[in-house]
């Protein structure tokens, strides 16, 4: 077994070299589709080392679970894309980005959109870089409470309560971690009671708006606000927006499906 | 005086304006933020110079829809209000 043991997430890889053997073994456990086992890789980042809290009786999967997180953090700091608050799901031609904030179902929705075939880039972050529009993938362990694992079937009696950070690969196909993927839309989320879901077409203009709402700002590797602005600018003025209106993740998985079929009208990206 | 006397202000050096489609998008490098525009509030910062007085803003606006006067100052003065806590609309130099 190799110990060099990394993993890329949104173009940054970052190495877990000098981790000792437990410790691999428990990050393996929780996310095995997201380590490349390598050294061909570009240049690494070594993780900064910092004290991660874990209580006594955790269990295993949960220290990993917390580790892992902690890396991806990390990593999606580090990374020097413009980082938009959003899930991103694609098929085969492109992708879409679901700009909201936390709190709102994003990764109960991009949970169900897996398990209905779409492919996962993020439940979390939208990572875009040049040429416009290009979307670099940023896979980690879809957090869920108990309640969503509930709706999406990977729950039984003895699943304790709070969240858990479970592999993309459970529900369905999780993006390479070197590939890249061209944004077809935007699609906004609105999470009403009862509320079956529904697209309702939205003006570039409030796109805008929303999507530069929900940008991530990490010190590192930050763009400058007018830069992100005239970047985003010319993204929206060449995708189609909407706002999703749903309530069940399932019929919101529907309706995206039908969006990306809607934009979707060129071979597959890169 | 009263508050339809006040200057109504003018854009921050830092707001830029675009057309996206149909609309009028202003984005204001200060806060990182952008606004979509209805065009009342575009009409209302195209003729915010920094000079004029919220009372004449609201009259050449009332001509230019051929309307009352009365019959949007509380618009406008809702849109101004939103501006400028925005950061769009700043006091003249």
């Amino acid at each position: 077994m190799s110990t060099l043991v990394s993993f890329l997430t949104a173009g940054v890889r970052v190495d877990l070299s000098g981790a000792d053997g437990e410790v691999l073994e428990l990050v393996r456990r929780v996310a095995a589709a997201s380590i490349v086992d390598g050294s061909t890789c570009p240049p690494a980042v070594t993780l900064d080392a910092h004290a991660i809290a874990v209580p006594a009786a955790a269990e295993p999967e949960q220290v990993a679970a917390r580790l892992l997180h902690a890396v991806h953090c990390f990593a999606l700091e580090n990374t020097p894309t413009l980082k938009i608050h959003a899930a991103v799901l694609a098929s085969p031609a492109g992708c879409v980005i679901l700009p909201a904030a936390s709190g709102v179902g994003k990764s109960t929705l991009a949970a169900a959109a897996l398990q209905r075939g779409l492919i996962l880039l993020s439940d979390e972050a939208a990572c875009l870089t040049s040429p416009i529009g290009l979307v670099v993938p940023h896979v980690r362990p879809i957090k869920l409470s108990r309640t969503s694992r509930r709706l999406l079937g990977v729950s039984d009696e003895s699943d304790p309560e709070g969240e858990i950070a479970l592999a993309a690969s459970i529900f369905g196909q999780a993006a390479a971690p070197a590939s890249t993927h061209r944004c077809r839309g935007v699609l906004l989320l609105h999470r009403e009671h009862d509320r079956m879901a529904v697209l309702e077409p939205v003006s570039k203009s409030v796109a805008l708006t929303e999507v530069l709402k929900h940008r991530l700002h990490h010190d590192e590797c930050d763009w400058p606000a007018e830069r992100a602005w005239a970047y985003l600018t010319r993204f929206v003025d060449e995708v189609p927006a909407a706002v999703l209106h749903f309530d069940d993740p399932y019929e919101a998985a529907e309706r995206l499906s039908e969006f990306l079929t809607q934009v979707n009208g060129s071979p597959s990206a890169g | 005086m009263t508050e339809l006397d006040l200057p109504v202000g003018r854009p921050a050096d830092s707001v830029r304006i675009i057309k996206l489609g149909d609309e009028l998008s202003v984005f204001n490098a200060a806060t990182g933020e952008a606004h979509a525009l209805n065009r009342t509030a575009a009409d209302v910062i195209a003729l915010a110079d920094g000079i004029s007085t919220l009372g004449q803003l609201i009259g050449a606006l009332a001509r230019a829809y051929a309307v009352e006067p009365s019959t949007i100052e509380r618009g406008i003065r809702a849109v101004v209000i939103q501006l400028t806590e925005a950061g769009v609309l700043v006091p003249a130099r």
